[in-house]
């Protein structure tokens, strides 16, 4: 079921007792404590259900990508018997050539972005409520951070407001360079759209509600 | 049945070999890749430089990842021998030499840690949301973590305001602004939580210290009188030494 593998692909980031322990502590004492830990773990569940809805009942087919890297000189190697460890080693070497490729890319531009890009660009449209959520989604998806810290860095924007920094934390672990890149080299390209279009209107909508309802 | 077509056609008849392999160029290619990225994590676990990229909580990645691909790249090498070997495209030679270009600069560039440039460009994180609470912040040793956590969160702030006055002993590098006054100099630790990534940095202003004394990026140690005030934190200098840059450059909450 397509759908539902998409759903737990975007949720398991988000949805986890270990960031969801981070978040808490990364806004203790705050006020909006748990406007921001409730409203990551329910509207990171909606956004994940959201998307798995939209791709909908689509074939293996057409969510993936052929792996070259299993086409390349594959047929020919079933009939050799190998051992099973070996196996193991070589289909473990095979991922990380195959994957690595689109980490390095996403990494790079990632890095790139936080070494030259001053965050005080940011700081600008902090008082801005619709514009700074849109902010605060593309410098998560910019900075690529891990779910299990980036609630320290959110937190951090004291200027932001409840909005930005919700739509921060949701949509981050769910779209950044990295996590596209792996995207596009894995699944094609039509899929790919649709989850980054669909997480970044959900997340956006959703933002801007608990920002209007508890902000 | 074979003695008879042998003795139609005159043709010999042999036990069916196996294909030879041969060495297949994308396979080695990839053993060669796989190859150097084990070496860089045996690199950074030996030499201790994985201090410089990740927390003291995530660095046990290193030697795991070490292991883990030392035992790819043997297990890739053995099947790099393959019955129809097919040339290595173009495009995945340039693919396979890109992913070889952080290993070499890891290796061969100077051993670098996160300072004031980047420190600039981090103005707007100043101060962190670390695991320290105010009842934290409140007692014992006061450290530059309580200091950062004071400076995002109101309870965090109003526990430092009350340690106005106390002896500190931070250690730091220095950080020298355009607009910095000449007996000033910040002083700035990077704390970590997973890896360089999710940097955000503790900061402190360091008062009446010798004009000139030192410059961007020298490691130092302040012993002063700490004035928090309000998200600026002061600490007014009794004594300032230079000294090396600590295994740990960054903290960890």
């Amino acid at each position: 079921m397509p759908s539902a593998a998409v759903t737990f692909m975007l949720a398991a980031p988000v949805l986890n007792p270990v960031v969801i322990a981070s978040t808490y502590v990364a806004f203790r004492g705050r006020s909006t404590l748990w406007t921001m830990v409730g409203g990551r773990f329910l509207l990171g569940m909606l956004v994940a259900i959201a998307v798995g809805w939209v791709v909908g009942n689509r074939s293996k087919e057409q969510l993936l990508k052929p792996n070259p890297e299993e086409e390349h000189e594959h047929l020919l190697e079933l009939a050799r018997p190998e051992a099973r460890w070996r196996r193991f080693f070589v289909h473990l070497g095979n991922d990380f050539l195959f994957m690595g490729r689109y980490l390095f890319l996403g990494a790079t531009i990632a890095a790139a972005i936080q070494t030259f890009l001053p965050t005080s660009v940011l700081t600008g449209v902090a008082a801005r409520p619709v514009i700074s959520v849109l902010a605060m989604m593309a410098l998560a998806a910019a900075l690529s951070l891990c779910s299990e810290s980036d609630a320290f860095v959110a937190a951090s924007f004291v200027q932001f407001g409840p909005a930005a920094q919700l739509g921060f934390l949701v949509f981050g672990p769910m779209v950044d360079m990295k996590l596209v890149a792996l995207y596009a080299g894995t699944f094609r390209r039509g899929f790919a759209r649709t989850v980054v279009v669909v997480a970044a209107v959900a997340t956006f909508v959703g933002a801007l509600w608990v920002g209007v309802a508890f902000g | 049945m074979n003695d008879a077509v042998v003795a139609r056609t005159g043709a010999q008849i042999h036990e069916e070999a196996a294909p030879p392999r041969r060495w297949s160029p994308a396979r080695v290619a990839g053993t060669v890749v796989l190859g150097a990225w084990a070496g860089l994590f045996w690199f950074l676990w030996l030499t201790g430089r994985e201090a410089f990229y990740l927390s003291t909580r995530t660095d046990w990645v290193v030697p795991v990842a070490a292991g883990l691909l030392t035992a790819a790249t043997i297990g890739r090498l053995s099947s790099a021998k393959v019955t129809t070997p097919k040339p290595i495209a173009a495009r995945e030679l340039w693919i396979f030499g890109l992913m070889v270009v952080p290993v070499v600069l890891v290796v061969f560039s100077h051993p670098a840690t996160l300072g004031s440039f980047s420190a600039g460009k981090r103005a707007g994180f100043s101060g962190t949301s670390v695991a320290a609470s105010a009842s934290d912040i409140g007692s014992g040793e006061l450290t530059l973590i309580d200091v950062a956590a004071g400076e995002t969160s109101p309870d965090g702030e109003r526990a430092l305001a009350k340690r106005a006055g106390e002896q500190v002993d931070f250690v730091g590098f220095v950080t020298i602004r355009d607009d910095t006054p000449a007996d000033e100099f910040l002083l700035a630790r990077y704390v970590v939580t997973c890896c360089v990534a999710d940097a955000t940095i503790a900061e402190v202003r360091v008062v009446n210290v010798t004009p000139g004394q030192f410059a961007n990026e020298d490691w130092v140690r302040v012993r002063g009188t700490i004035f928090p005030l309000g998200r600026e934190v002061i600490v007014d200098a009794g004594d300032v030494t230079a000294v090396e840059r600590p295994d740990h450059p960054y903290l960890t909450p």
